[in-house]
């Protein structure tokens, strides 16, 4: 496992778009000196390799092609009413191109 | 006279013969949940009687952890990010509990967004176990409040969501049933995801009788969940059977011994004597000891990567708590930043370095890998043993302050093993069966998928045999 660094956990931080404290950060990097230890015990297995990655428990059972059968809907002032701004019905962010 | 100290079974024969009226229940409920406030397990406390008088569970008050969608009720998911949100639907299991009759009291307290297992990190505050009056003790989580409201006998069943151990560790530390269905048995349409392939919907209960009875009302297909089950229900109270002849139990040997604490050890004796009495074969049984240490990572492995991707809706543009910032990228960072608590920053921050385009192949695809091992290595003992049986917790409940060495088998395996269940998407189920001074334990039992009878028979038999059968929380007899 690699020596993580602040550097290196902005920049995962940042694919998130989160962004912490320098505290927080080093916090996190104490974190991480725990868990990547942790995380190397998976190595220490044999007969992992020949082995299909579990995604699931089980198959899903209930798919396939439906009817397409008209289903209620959202009425726009319900699907509204949780966003801070809106205009026109349409949720209202910051403009991209200014 | 108080009706809610009784099991669900019971409360509803009273409703049935009029002994006590759905009004006074509900208000008896929210007398106790004001009550006992200083335990902090609700976010909000409703109150809300329209219910249908043929139904099952009419009159019967529940509640509900935060993380479950309801129409017009706010729904935070003990965030900050959440804690204007109002969602727009019921998720189906608030929808069949609506069809039954149950009136909903109040939304409970969890660990932010699910992640954590000790009920400190909501954003209204920590929750406290109710059996350590001083506070100091940790409820267990993420379904914190959840569990607390069932023992403090405010409600006689709550739901929760368990996706490493999240109703069974909190049922061991508060003294009550807490039982995670096979994956998919109980629709999970609306239960806010944090890792879609080991969450589950689960629920409290103070007595198995109980729990097996709302299996059959919970479960079902859902056209709206791909993952529910489509397998026929059943009706697990009908066929409950406490004759455990000839049943075969194992106990993972290397698990049971990475833990030290006399009370477990002995409760766990005991609870071997009293199958054994009744007939029933107990076995340990070996499983490589690396294999187990790797349960606890691949679950932090899986679990933090589907969060990444679970919780990157969490932006502050189309609901969420919104930040202000020059463009929308800075809304985002803003809102979530600002929004999200650090230890949820923390895990989200793991899940990005497992699925950094370095590292999936080595870490979150060899823990997909291993996942397939632990639940290959559980399927064989499930050839030859109707059930495992292993004690819920290395010790009782915590005080906030205990700090263990994370690198130890006690809490790397003896902590965390119950996450086989939800790798694999086993049933199971932890019930009381000690103390350790005034704090309860808990011993748990898992069975092969879809065999809840199973667990439930089993688990009814060691209740019936022990004293904490619809055991509560009362202040005054500590």
């Amino acid at each position: 496992m690699e020596k993580i660094t602040t550097k290196r956990l902005k920049e995962l931080a940042r694919s998130l778009m989160l962004d912490m404290s320098e505290s927080d950060y080093e916090d996190l990097k104490e974190e991480f000196n725990i868990v990547l230890k942790q995380f190397d015990l998976i190595n220490n297995i044999e007969g992992v390799d020949s082995k299909e990655p579990m995604t699931f428990p089980f198959e899903i059972q209930g798919v396939g092609l439906r009817e397409d059968i008209e289903g209620p809907t959202l009425e726009i002032k319900d699907v509204l009413k949780n966003s801070k701004d809106h205009q026109f019905n349409q949720i209202k962010i910051n403009r991209v191109v200014k | 006279m108080s009706y809610l100290n009784k099991s669900l079974i019971d409360i509803i024969e009273a409703l049935k013969n009029k002994q006590v009226s759905a009004k006074e229940l509900v208000e008896e409920s929210l007398l106790l949940a004001n009550k006992y406030s200083k335990y902090n397990p609700f976010v909000t406390i409703l109150g809300d009687t329209k219910v249908n008088s043929e139904a099952p569970l009419y009159g019967v008050p529940y509640a509900l952890k935060d993380n479950f969608s309801t129409k017009d009720i706010l729904t935070t998911g003990s965030s900050n990010i959440l804690k204007d949100y109002i969602p727009v639907f019921d998720a189906t299991v608030v929808e069949k509990l609506k069809e039954s009759g149950a009136t909903l009291i109040g939304k409970t307290v969890l660990d932010e967004l699910a992640m954590g297992g000790t009920g400190v990190s909501g954003h209204t505050g920590r929750v406290y176990n109710p059996y350590d009056p001083s506070l100091n003790t940790i409820s267990g989580g993420s379904s914190a409040g959840s569990a607390v409201a069932v023992a403090l006998g405010i409600v006689p069943f709550a739901i929760g969501s368990d996706t490493g151990d999240s109703v069974r560790k909190p049922a061991a530390h508060c003294g009550i049933v807490g039982i995670k269905p096979t994956y998919g048995r109980i629709s999970r349409y609306g239960l806010f995801p944090f890792a879609t392939s080991i969450d589950h919907v689960a629920y409290f209960t103070r007595t198995v009788r109980d729990s097996a009875f709302l299996l059959s009302l919970l479960e079902g297909s859902d056209n709206k969940d791909a993952t529910a089950s489509t397998r026929e229900g059943h009706n697990y109270l009908k066929d409950l059977n406490t004759d455990v002849k000839g049943k075969k139990i194992a106990v993972i040997s290397e698990i049971v011994d990475c833990i030290s604490e006399p009370s477990i050890l002995s409760s766990l004796d005991n609870a071997i004597s009293i199958y054994k009495e009744g007939g029933a074969t107990v076995e340990r049984v070996s499983v490589d000891l690396n294999l187990l240490r790797a349960i606890l990572p691949v679950y932090m492995i899986i679990s933090c990567s589907e969060a990444t991707s679970n919780n990157a809706g969490l932006d502050g543009i189309n609901f969420t708590s919104r930040e202000e910032g020059n463009d929308f990228e800075e809304v985002m960072i803003n809102s979530r930043s600002k929004g999200l608590g650090k230890s949820v920053k923390n895990r989200l921050v793991l899940g990005a370095y497992c699925l950094d385009n370095e590292n999936i192949e080595n870490v979150f695809i060899k823990a997909q890998k291993v996942r397939s091992l632990i639940t290959e290595t559980i399927n064989n003992i499930f050839k030859d043993y109707d059930a495992i049986l292993l004690p819920a917790s290395a010790d009782a409940a915590p005080t906030f302050d205990t700090l263990s060495d994370r690198m130890s088998d006690e809490c790397i395996i003896g902590e965390n093993h119950l996450a086989i269940a939800n790798l694999g998407g086993f049933p199971s189920l932890t019930l009381p069966y000690g103390f350790k001074g005034n704090l309860p334990l808990g011993v748990n039992l898992t069975c092969k998928a879809f065999d809840e009878q199973t667990l439930f028979n089993l688990s009814a038999y060691l209740e019936s045999k022990l004293p904490y059968e619809n055991m509560i929380a009362k202040e005054e007899e500590k």
